[in-house]
């Protein structure tokens, strides 16, 4: 089976190949259960939870090992942008207000949008995603004071194109939690 | 206030906002920013509020009133020592 939009999304921000016996088959994990519990729709296996990381997440995570599932497209291959851009941004992306300033000097806030993840997903989503390509940040990574290497990340800090972007991000298949958020911090940021 | 000074050409677009930000390469209405240019820090970015990933990260928000532009510059674009 060949994975294609809001089922791609997910396997690249929160998914990964494990092999056994020789052969690759596709694991997501996640904390929230809306993730690993869409691939039941796709997949015979069977969502379970696990106390992988238990210690650095404080609770249990959700996993499904998609045994059936032994390949995902290669980011040119996928077909429904908007479906894909909309997984990984629901689990890699942050939207909050952020303080701003105007031409007087006087500060304001605004929203903003970041996403995080490799260059390559940054660059794929510069490509496609309806704003002005961004300069893609190189964030050093520090936890507990050890390096463990760089992230890169996307700002979008102009409400409209925020909005452009959820806009067009936007379909049935999505996490309802996210969205609600998502839609309650622009509503207030509007009444402003 | 802390400055910074930009260690290569960067370059700087209008938003749908009408906002000047960084953008990744030069359009055709872009400006070039040249190496050197010096930038007020007005904060720094050092967290990804996610606890899923760990607290972690640097990014600074910095300004320049010649450009008229109050953007996050990455660590890489900056010199060391200035």
């Amino acid at each position: 089976m060949m994975l294609d939009g809001y089922y791609a999304g997910i396997a690249y921000a929160t998914g990964y190949f494990a092999i056994e016996n020789n052969k690759q088959y596709l694991v997501v994990r996640n904390l929230d259960d809306w993730y690993v519990k869409c691939f039941e729709n796709i997949s015979k296996y069977k969502a379970y939870q696990s106390l992988h990381k238990l210690e650095r997440d404080r609770k249990p995570q959700w996993c499904i090992k998609a045994r059936d599932i032994n390949c995902i497209p290669q980011l040119a291959e996928v077909k429904s942008l908007n479906d894909f851009c909309r997984a990984y941004i629901e689990i890699h992306g942050i939207l909050d207000m952020a303080t701003s300033k105007n031409r007087k000097g006087e500060y304001f806030k605004k929203p903003r949008l970041r996403i995080y993840g490799s260059e390559e997903i940054m660059t794929f989503l510069n490509n496609n995603l309806p704003a002005m390509p961004k300069k893609i940040q190189y964030i050093k990574n520090n936890v507990d004071d050890k390096y463990i290497g760089q992230t890169c990340a996307l700002y979008y800090q102009s409400s409209e194109e925020i909005s452009a972007i959820l806009r067009w991000i936007d379909g049935d298949l999505r996490n309802e939690k996210i969205w609600a958020k998502w839609n309650n911090l622009l509503c207030l940021n509007e009444k402003e | 206030m802390i400055k910074v000074k930009t260690n290569k050409d960067l370059y700087i677009s209008k938003n749908l906002n009408d906002l000047m930000e960084f953008i990744s390469k030069p359009f055709s209405d872009s400006v070039t920013i040249p190496a050197g240019t010096e930038f007020d820090v007005e904060d720094i970015l050092i967290d990804r509020s996610d606890d899923t990933w760990g607290s972690s990260g640097t990014a600074l928000y910095c300004s320049n009133d010649e450009y008229d532009i109050l953007d996050y510059i990455s660590l890489d674009d900056i010199e060391e020592n200035c």
